[in-house]
């Protein structure tokens, strides 16, 4: 299993450096599409940078980056919310944790003022306590709603996720009512899943918290493991089983605030990843948490780039492409969860 | 798209080198430098000859002046004058870099954006320009930038002074004579929600020059939906019905005779409606905003153009 692990982990970045090769050399030239597979020649390393080689380094490289990266978050945050509550379908878009982060960032586009005043930084920052806001209260109402042999009822999360995400679509439409046509547009792009300009050195802040939030994660992945007997079996076994929810709690809601200020509301990522590196290599922390992330990076690296390219020079939301891979892989564990709690009773 | 585009680079290529002797820049003009609605200051070492127009707005302005045949790319929006339609269009909303910088203009001209798309077309290094004005006088002004950016500074003038002539013969006449209220329905598609400009908008400003008084001026928003029962307490003179061209279907009139209660308005039972006036010169902050002011003043008061 371990060696499969390093296998499927050394396979899967092959194949996110070749799609970001792919990425970059693909583009669109006055509405065709066009395949470069000589770009890097264009860029030069001393003096000027043409105007092609500019849309290489400022616009498609960082996209390249960014979608990666938002890639791995949402898969990793998946993962680390499925083992806690032992919930195949916990996801940080099912379970309204994105969609609190949503709401946070669409509050920051409704003052404008503060987003000068306060700099790029508060955007991650709100969507960070967005996640949180939304992660504890989930968390909270399905703890109220019935704990069955330490294990948060499938049904009882899935419920609180779908009433923090309405009520979280509820205000986001309060405030969207009041933004002009054109933000408006422009903010249920983003909303659906888009990924557009980031520069180099707010894109460096994200991934640095990322990488060092994937890090903690994988110093704790023995006591993450102990989760799979519950929280209890997790106590039982020496586990400071609180604790450990709480931080692993914490830092996944981390993880979809960054994914969701860099990208807005991409579903799904963080559910259909972890179930294939899980059906890969097993649920073991140890082989899961490199491989999720890269599975993760992957997924919309790809998924950006088709929805970047399908319709050049139009774009279409990630979400879009995300959703459709998305929802039949829900409908499919959601069945198979079903009928096994069917079973139980 | 593809083959009928390939014949008219070439075409269009000979357009513009036919225009060019008679267009408004000098060979080997100096540069030129102007600060946009946004504060930006924009310098460029030599009048813009390759311009992607990226809000309607902008392109009306561009052929206003004679610049038509430099936009080498056009917004979806950007319709007029009707030759604009042959242009290579993109999406206003979600304009990608990747694709202007395709068209290697070197201004770009916009009136929104998505500020994260404009700060990666600046990081491309293109000269980016924003025109986004409020009221007509910053109309005028950014027709002055835009020509001075196109070394089309004479010509700009002598369109705003024309423009402003026209204006002020608008209001000579209707100097004095009442002033019906008047209600703007900008998009009714829900008849019992009915979306209106309020004050600040350019059709309220256009309102008032043209003789009338906008009942939702007091709604301090450019666009408001507003609920039908506050109109029909309003019980405005006159009803302006916007957009009748893009529907289709039946007339302005028609449209309001059919919804419950609204027969009860005076202005509806007398006919007192007013839809064949094209909605974008009403909205569109370009030249043809004074085409618009002077159809608006003629159906308000017709007895001062007789």
């Amino acid at each position: 299993m371990r060696r499969q692990a390093w296998i499927w982990t050394a396979g899967l970045a092959a194949l996110l450096l070749l799609s970001a090769w792919l990425s970059m050399a693909l583009g669109s030239q006055q509405g065709r599409l066009v395949l470069e597979p000589d770009w890097i020649a264009t860029v030069s390393f001393d003096g000027d940078q043409s105007l092609h080689a500019r849309v290489l380094l400022f616009w498609r490289a960082p996209r390249v980056v960014a979608s990666m990266v938002i890639g791995a978050c949402l898969a990793v945050a998946g993962l680390v919310l499925q083992g806690l509550t032992r919930n195949p379908l916990a996801d940080p878009y099912l379970l309204g944790i994105s969609g609190g982060a949503g709401l946070a960032v669409v509050l920051v586009h409704a003052l404008p003022a503060l987003v000068v005043g306060a700099g790029w930084w508060l955007v991650p920052v709100a969507a960070f306590s967005g996640a949180q806001g939304a992660a504890l209260l989930v968390l909270g109402i399905a703890r109220s709603s019935g704990v069955s042999g330490g294990r948060l009822s499938v049904l009882g999360l899935i419920l609180a996720g779908v009433v923090i995400n309405a009520f979280c679509a509820a205000v986001m439409s309060f405030l969207l009512v009041r933004f002009d046509p054109f933000r408006l547009r422009i903010t249920t792009l983003w909303l659906a899943g888009g990924i557009g300009f980031t520069r180099w050195d707010q894109l460096a802040f994200v991934t640095l918290l990322a990488l060092a939030a994937w890090l903690f994660l994988r110093l704790q992945a023995h006591r993450l493991n102990a989760f799979a007997l519950g929280t209890s079996g997790a106590s039982a076994v020496g586990v400071d089983a609180d604790r450990v929810l709480l931080r692993a709690a914490l830092v996944s809601s981390l993880l979809t605030g960054l994914g969701v200020a860099l990208g807005g509301l991409l579903g799904y990522v963080g559910l259909i990843v972890p179930h294939a590196v899980r059906g890969l290599v097993g649920s073991d922390f140890r082989r899961t948490l490199l491989l999720t992330a890269v599975a993760g990076a992957l997924l919309v690296a790809v998924a950006d780039s088709v929805a970047r390219l399908v319709l050049a020079p139009e774009e279409l939301p990630v979400g879009v492409l995300t959703a459709l891979i998305g929802c039949p892989v829900l409908l499919m564990l959601l069945r198979v969860q079903l009928r096994g709690a069917g079973r139980g009773s | 798209m593809g083959p009928e585009w390939t014949t008219m680079v070439p075409l269009l290529a000979l357009v513009a080198c036919h225009c060019e002797q008679s267009s408004p820049a000098p060979p080997g003009a100096a540069a030129v430098q102007i600060t946009d609605d946004r504060g930006n200051r924009v310098a460029l070492p030599r009048p813009a000859a390759r311009i992607a127009s990226l809000s309607p707005s902008n392109t009306e302005i561009l052929f206003a002046l004679g610049c038509g045949e430099r936009v080498v790319l056009r917004d979806r929006v950007s319709s007029h004058p009707p030759r604009a339609r042959r242009l290579p269009a993109t999406n206003p909303f979600q304009v990608s870099p990747d694709h202007v910088a395709g068209f290697t203009p070197d201004l770009v001209l916009l009136s929104h954006g998505d500020a994260s798309r404009i700060e990666a077309l600046r990081r491309l290094g293109l000269a980016v320009a924003i025109f986004d004005p409020r009221t007509l006088d910053e109309v005028y002004g950014d027709i002055r930038a835009i020509g001075t950016l196109c070394g089309a500074a004479r010509q700009a003038d002598g369109l705003t002074r024309q423009l402003r002539q026209r204006v002020q013969a608008v209001v000579q006449r209707v100097r004095g004579r009442p002033r019906p209220s008047v209600f703007v329905e900008t998009d009714g598609t829900d008849p019992l929600k009915p979306w209106t400009a309020g004050g600040g908008s350019f059709v309220d400003q256009m309102l008032a020059l043209a003789g009338g008084r906008n009942v939702a001026a007091h709604l301090e928003r450019p666009f408001v939906q507003v609920n039908a029962e506050e109109i029909l307490a309003a019980r405005p003179d006159m009803i302006l019905v916007m957009g009748v061209e893009r529907q289709g279907g039946p007339r302005g009139i028609e449209r309001l005779r059919s919804r419950m209660g609204w027969s009860s308005l005076e202005a509806v039972r007398q006919g007192r409606v007013i839809d064949t006036i094209h909605a974008d010169l009403l909205s569109r902050p370009g030249p043809r905003l004074v085409d618009g002011l002077e159809a608006l003043a003629r159906a308000l008061h017709p007895e001062a153009f007789r």
